[in-house]
């Protein structure tokens, strides 16, 4: 079996994945977080991206701006909200959980291959 | 559409003239987005749809619109910024029209439109209505509680 490294983790963690790349930064582009949330394991179009972060900001997670650049067209750049820096932490609460549960799921496997290997 | 891409699509308002206001900005945010972040500033319906949840038969509508009001050029099936529309700049949409197209706040829950304008709050009754919402009505005629169909309930 092939692993792709890229495209390992399902969907349902791009939002807790785009608030690590925003956690990352005080104010975030759009291409700097999907690199962050490519980078973090999960492949993700743009669209996906923009219509994530288009939601959060509707609900408020997330606040953006338009900004002027000496050298192209204007950017949008995010800013995470106060009630987003809630989701925030507690995005990074669930990704631990997840992490510790898959990681004691693992263990368990491991030591049932070692007892049958013996 | 899974879940994931249901929680991240755009709710848009149901009446007609909200629907072109809120549209219209959404296009023009996305254009002007994907320009910023270097990737032009060409769409066609299938992007659209990608990008904000609009079914391209729609979409196209809106596109076309969008041509007849000066903001964007048509060349076969895809549409660019025009010079009128990259004047017009992504910090007018943002500012202009993010309170008018944002849902309303207060009792509501964040996606809600009702409160938006007249033409939403009948959008919406007619909505119920569609719904087979009767029973709410006639328990609560003034409409103070429920459900529009897209997934919330609140209190005016």
């Amino acid at each position: 079996m092939t692993t792709n490294n890229a495209s390992v983790l399902p969907r349902r963690f791009l939002r807790p994945l785009l608030f690590l790349g925003l956690s990352q930064s005080d104010r975030s582009y759009g291409y700097e977080l999907a690199e962050a949330v490519r980078g973090f394991g999960l492949s993700i179009d743009m669209a996906g991206i923009y219509r994530e972060l288009r939601s959060m900001e509707h609900k408020d997670l997330l606040s953006s701006e338009w900004v002027s650049s000496d050298n192209g067209p204007d950017r949008r750049v995010y800013i995470v909200t106060e009630s987003g820096r809630e989701a925030l932490n507690q995005a990074i609460a669930d990704l631990e959980l997840a992490r510790d549960q898959l990681s004691a799921a693992l263990d368990a496997v491991s030591v049932n291959a070692a007892k049958k290997a013996r | 559409m899974n879940a994931q891409d249901e929680n991240a699509s755009l709710v848009a308002p149901k009446s007609s003239a909200l629907q072109m206001l809120y549209w219209r900005s959404e296009i023009l945010q996305v254009m002007y987005w994907l320009r910023g972040e270097g990737f032009g500033d060409i769409v066609d319906a299938p992007m659209v749809e990608r990008f904000l949840g609009v079914e391209a038969r729609n979409g196209i509508g809106y596109l076309d619109r969008l041509v007849e009001e000066g903001y964007l050029t048509v060349d076969g099936t895809f549409y660019a910024l025009s010079d009128f529309g990259l004047k017009q700049g992504a910090r007018e949409f943002a500012d202009s029209f993010s309170e008018l197209t944002k849902p309303a706040h207060g009792e509501c829950s964040d996606d809600c439109w009702c409160h938006a304008s007249v033409d939403e709050a009948d959008a919406c009754m007619a909505h119920r209505v569609e719904h087979n919402h009767a029973m709410d009505l006639k328990h609560d005629p003034h409409g103070h509680t429920h459900d529009h169909g897209h997934g919330h309930t609140h209190d005016h």
